[in-house]
């Protein structure tokens, strides 16, 4: 069999179909096409590498099982990212463990310039040292405002970073087991957060 | 889905900038993990069993005799308390499972897998896959799996 012919740059679709007619060098190269959305979908959810790396593999394992039911193979990026998060959460409520509650010793500095200023300090490349330097601080302030969130919200954000193609908000709320209505996050109430969060304006949730 | 939605407009940067601060002091994933991936393939066939053929039509029909040979193949297989025939012709392929029962049936080739569903009489009538195929069935004790059928 002509194994060799199934490489990572080859459309998504075409690898699952590999994969479901029992290919494993198409199995192989989704995961080295996809194995980093799976990897920061888990580092963005937790810092207990422990769980990160249960939900790593879990979420593999979790493809496997399910790759028939993928009915939508363009859209496996998202669901990766979905998976992985649900995992996480899983994995945490399993062990009854707090890694969902990052407590990364990031702060966000009281009275920063506020989220436009912050997010502006990320854009271009001037290559200096020095803005390299502010670059860096703001990327920690980003990570750390995010790791303050609540857990819906961070979960939510992740998907909507990882998704792609880009998934509609209602799908990843839904792949996330908490549909749109009463329960799901809106993308409003997050988004707030999280300008909040950049500001230093928002407390710990 | 709406073309132009100004929470997504707000929202971009703020994904941007999530995606950027995190890839910064992203480590590359451990090889034991990508290994630990990898073989994760092989767990998806540990609850499937194969089914175990009984009858191949190629192995008593006599050449020269009318609807043997190349134009028809019919194979019986055993999956648990049910039996699986897959009669494969030039345009059509049939599954039959007795005791009757509608099951999901799919029907994986080298190239694709297709989603089916057996009658009430336990039937399924397609047209024939490529070649070389196998058929599943999710029975109620289990998943079976032909091996792979090459015509």
């Amino acid at each position: 069999m002509a194994d060799d012919r199934f490489v990572p740059t080859q459309p998504i679709p075409e690898l699952v179909a590999g994969a479901l007619a029992g290919h494993q060098s198409a199995w192989d190269a989704l995961v080295e096409r996809l194995h980093r959305v799976v990897w920061k979908s888990v580092n963005m959810m937790t810092y207990d590498h422990e769980i990160r790396d249960d939900a790593f593999a879990a979420t593999w394992l979790r493809l496997a099982e399910r790759l028939q039911t993928i009915r939508e193979p363009e859209k496996l990026p998202g669901w990766l990212a979905t998976t992985a998060c649900n995992e996480v959460r899983q994995i945490v409520r399993q062990r009854n463990r707090s890694g969902m509650s990052l407590t990364e010793s990031w702060a966000v500095p009281a009275g920063t310039s506020g989220p436009g200023d912050l997010l502006d300090s990320l854009i271009g490349d001037t290559g200096d040292h020095e803005s390299e330097m502010v670059r860096d601080e703001s990327r920690q302030q980003v990570r750390s405002a995010f790791s303050r969130l609540d857990e819906p919200c961070r979960e939510l954000l992740t998907v909507l970073v990882l998704a792609d193609p880009p998934i509609p908000y209602d799908e990843a709320s839904e792949m996330l087991g908490r549909p749109v209505g009463a329960l799901g996050p809106s993308r409003r109430r997050c988004l707030d957060k999280m300008k909040g969060l950049l500001a230093g304006t928002e407390g710990e949730s | 889905m709406s073309d132009v939605d100004p929470i997504d407009d707000e929202l971009r940067p703020i994904l941007d900038a999530l995606d950027d601060a995190f890839e910064h002091v992203l480590e590359p994933v451990p090889p034991r993990l990508v290994d630990a991936a990898r073989r994760a393939f092989g767990w998806r066939l540990i609850d499937q069993q194969l089914a175990e053929l009984i009858d191949d039509s190629a192995e008593h029909e006599l050449v020269g005799i009318r609807g043997t040979s190349t134009d028809r193949r019919s194979f019986r297989y055993a999956a648990g308390e049910f039996v699986l025939r897959v009669h494969i012709t030039p345009d059509t392929l049939i599954v039959m499972l007795e005791p009757p029962l509608s099951v999901v049936c799919r029907v994986v080739t080298d190239e694709s897998a297709g989603d089916h569903r057996t009658d009430e009489l336990g039937e399924l009538v397609v047209d024939a896959p490529e070649l070389p195929f196998r058929v599943e069935v999710d029975l109620p004790n289990g998943r079976f799996v032909t091996p792979w059928i090459s015509g």
